[in-house]
């Protein structure tokens, strides 16, 4: 068997070069593709016109899903979950609103939600709206069941049990009314629709109107104004253990609180 | 003497406006100020606020009338000055217990104790109307 493989080899050996093409093949030349590599490239040719139209196809559709899909990013949706807008209004929960008034004292309104009317930018409706305006001693806070702010006029409109903390003489009074309104900007808080308020040691007090004029620290009461104050030298019972000397009951009819 | 005033009551004060600025109160028109059974009136009341938010000195200005229910003082300017506890009226002051009138230049009135000093006007003589108790005629 070994025998015919040999004379096999004898035939395929190549002819005898002659000396001319031995100087050529002298000479550096790249190595001659083989028929195998040649039948490689090809395969590879054939393959990679397939495989590269596939790739760019899966590119573009993968390019053309990404931009339609509406999925996005959940940090963006988390920020913004509060505002729900539809074409008439714009719903916001936990406003806060923070600037300076006309004399550059820090003022804050706060509520539990805002709605802005698309057709009246400038008017914002509050629930549960809070107003802080001033610095240390001198803050005013409001509070209220309803308000509307507006941003143009800085003015904030409150109504349905609104209470007024205020300094009067020195003391903190807390006020009741119906309605009142916060003028930001000349730092002025006005009410007539009836104020009642109570201070410390039982004192109370109560008008037809209130105007307080935060920057000047003065607050003015008109109407049927009634102050009732209680001397310092009766305590009540809770402060004088032996309650010898009960300070008087405080709820007089003449003086309860409009509400 | 007069009847001295129960401070321990509570004390309203009524107007048509009132005013506070740093511990400073004013209250104009018709001002009333009610304690116990003593009455003031006056048209303009001017309150000096302590810091514990009692009042220190309260000054009465035009037609001031002080009343207790048997007694009444008028004048034309009163001030009440806590510390002392006397009310010190002044311009044309009148004094009047039942029918018996007293004028003077200025009173001081100790509203705890009642006591009252009459002090004539410059040049003037303090002059009052006195009853006894069985006849009618004043002495």
């Amino acid at each position: 068997m070994n025998s015919t493989a040999n004379h096999q080899n004898h035939a395929s050996d190549p002819p005898k070069a002659d000396p001319q093409r031995r100087v050529l093949d002298s000479l550096p030349m790249e190595a001659r593709t083989t028929g195998d590599q040649a039948a490689a490239r090809s395969r590879l040719v054939r393959r990679l016109r397939v495989i590269l139209p596939i790739t760019a196809l899966v590119l573009v559709a993968a390019f053309f899903f990404n931009t339609q899909s509406n999925t996005v990013d959940d940090a963006f949706l988390e920020d913004f979950k509060d505002i729900s807008a539809s074409a008439e209004e714009l719903r916001m929960a936990s406003p806060k609103f923070v600037g300076t008034d006309g004399s550059g004292k820090p003022f804050e309104i706060s509520a539990d939600t805002a709605l802005q009317h698309t057709s009246e930018k400038d008017t914002i409706e509050l629930e549960k709206p809070r107003a802080v305006q001033g610095e240390n001693s001198e803050t005013t806070v409001v509070t209220a069941e309803k308000g509307v702010y507006r941003t143009e006029t800085k003015v904030l409109e409150l109504r349905d049990s609104v209470t007024l903390e205020h300094e009067v003489g020195d003391e903190i009074y807390i006020f009741r009314t119906p309605a009142a309104t916060v003028s930001i900007d000349d730092e002025i808080v006005t009410s007539d629709t009836g104020i009642g308020g109570s201070g410390p040691d039982g004192r109370a007090l109560k008008a037809d109107k209130m105007k307080a004029y935060n920057s000047e620290g003065r607050v003015v009461f008109e109407g049927n104004v009634h102050m009732r104050i209680y001397p310092k030298n009766v305590t009540s019972s809770k402060d004088e253990p032996n309650g010898a000397n009960p300070a008087p009951e405080l709820k007089d009819p003449e003086i309860e609180t409009p509400q | 003497q007069l009847i001295a005033n129960d401070s321990n009551e509570p004390v309203d004060i009524t107007g048509d406006t009132a005013e506070f600025q740093d511990n400073v109160a004013v209250w104009t028109g018709n001002v009333r100020v009610v304690q116990g059974e003593a009455i003031l009136t006056t048209e303009r009341l001017e309150a000096q606020i302590s810091e514990d938010g009692n009042f220190e000195t309260i000054t009465a200005i035009g037609l001031v009338r002080y009343s207790n229910g048997k007694e009444a003082i008028t004048g034309e300017r009163a001030v009440f000055d806590d510390a002392s506890r006397t009310i010190t009226i002044t311009e044309n002051v009148i004094v009047t217990q039942g029918k018996q009138v007293m004028s003077a230049g200025k009173i001081v009135y100790w509203v705890d104790t009642g006591k009252v000093l009459f002090t004539p006007e410059a040049g003037k003589r303090i002059r009052g109307l006195f009853f006894t108790g069985e006849t009618e005629k004043p002495i």
